[in-house]
């Protein structure tokens, strides 16, 4: 025969650890806890006090026991009785993306789901639809967000085009090198190999090191002319975007967005630089700069490269600027 | 709110001249480096500015006695006020420890 122990951790720990033991007794716990489920979020602690006040096979455990900073409540296990447990998890993380910051939006979902808990069956039955209806919202929100950031991205490329042309031409055409996609040894010695030729060895050897660490992206590098470097070791459609630009009588500069789509639509941001043009110097710098300051204006995120503005673009202190 | 004390900034390229408000006894923990300030740059020039040099915890300190002028080839040359000021160069999120920011 076997038992499920549900765990309720206490106020300001909600942490719930569930497990499923051969045994009734407090040995399950001590033993097994590693190996239970575990929710924390305080949103599963709203769920799960509504369930057990709800559900009569709930409000009668077999056992009850404490162990660590846990009450444990043992119920006989069923099927469906573990699957409304897991559901249950799974239903507060999706109420908490749905509803948000929304109070009202919790009680009423959690109302109109447990309507019918007057059984363990009953109850699977109403939170399953719900938890359906939940996924279709979330699903469509996470659509009309992926395109509302590509079209923001799309319109702010096509504005940039001027400055593309007039400053750096050979930005969509520049030489591609493909580096090994076998491993991360090979990647970093082809990567290195191409680095060196543009930047002194330690700044090769960063740059080789972070573009072959996982980055599954194409990466551009100017010095002079602008290199990419195709660090893809998986088939990805990478796309570069300019998402805002400016033209100053010192310099010319634009923001790009490097971004993985997938069916046509925005699936990740894989990097953000500042390509710019020194027109004192006659020279093309590319800084790659936070990717939390994709939507910062472009003079911010120049800030952040000389040190003056934090990560997310705020200013670190009170400075007065002298350029030349 | 920031303080009304305002850094002072330079900026010549890629070097970055920060002026420090703690002053001399700084100064007093640095160990001389150089009697003059010369960094090259990536084109292969070099900014010059005429300021004694110090080095402490790996970072780079500069004392200017009296106002200066940092000098690089391709840019126009830069008045520096007296002062102490904190050597840093335009920075990357690349080449960066990702916890420092």
């Amino acid at each position: 025969m076997q038992y499920l122990h549900v765990g309720i951790g206490f106020p300001g720990i909600r942490s719930y650890n569930i497990i499923v033991c051969n045994t009734f007794t407090s040995s399950c716990a001590k033993k097994h806890h590693i190996h239970g489920l575990n929710a924390t979020a305080s949103v599963v602690d709203k769920v799960f006090r509504r369930l057990f006040a709800l559900i009569p096979e709930l409000q009668e455990p077999f056992h009850v026991y404490k162990h660590s900073h846990r009450e444990y409540r043992v119920y006989r296990y069923s099927e469906d009785l573990a699957r409304l447990i897991n559901m249950a998890i799974a239903f507060a993380y999706a109420l908490h993306r749905y509803c948000k910051y929304d109070r009202r939006c919790y009680s009423r979902v959690m109302q109109s789901a447990f309507n019918a808990c007057s059984s363990v069956g009953l109850c699977l039955q109403g939170v399953n639809l719900w938890m359906q209806y939940m996924n279709r919202v979330l699903e469509g929100r996470r659509k009309a967000g992926k395109k509302a950031l590509l079209t923001r991205l799309e319109r702010s490329t096509w504005e940039c085009l001027h400055i593309i042309k007039k400053y750096f031409s050979d930005v969509e055409s520049a030489p591609t090198f493909k580096v090994s996609e076998i491993g991360f040894s090979e990647c970093f010695e082809d990567a290195i190999k191409i680095l060196r030729k543009l930047f002194p060895e330690d700044v090769a050897r960063r740059y080789a090191n972070r573009i072959c660490a996982g980055g599954n992206s194409i990466y551009l590098f100017a010095r002079g002319a602008i290199i990419a470097i195709d660090a893809r070791y998986a088939p990805t459609n990478v796309k570069i975007f300019y998402e805002s630009c400016t033209d100053t009588p010192g310099y010319a500069m634009v923001k790009l967005v490097g971004a993985s789509l997938v069916d046509g639509y925005i699936n990740r941001i894989d990097w953000v630089a500042l390509l710019g043009y020194d027109k004192q110097t006659n020279q093309v710098f590319l800084h790659y700069i936070p990717p939390t300051l994709i939507f910062k204006d472009i003079e911010r995120a120049r800030l952040w490269l000389l040190g003056l503005v934090d990560r997310w673009g705020n200013m670190l202190a009170n400075f007065e600027l002298i350029e030349a | 709110m920031f303080e009304s004390h305002r850094i002072l900034v330079y900026r010549q390229g890629d070097l970055i001249l920060e002026k420090v408000r703690e002053g001399r006894e700084l100064l007093q923990l640095c160990e001389p480096v150089s009697d003059k300030l010369e960094v090259g740059s990536e084109s292969g020039h070099t900014h010059v500015l005429n300021a004694k040099v110090y080095r402490y915890a790996n970072q780079l300190y500069i004392i200017v006695e009296k106002p200066a002028v940092l000098k690089h080839p391709q840019h126009p040359p830069l008045n520096i006020e007296p002062g102490i000021y904190a050597i840093k160069f335009i920075r990357d999120w690349f080449l960066q420890e990702r916890a420092i920011d």
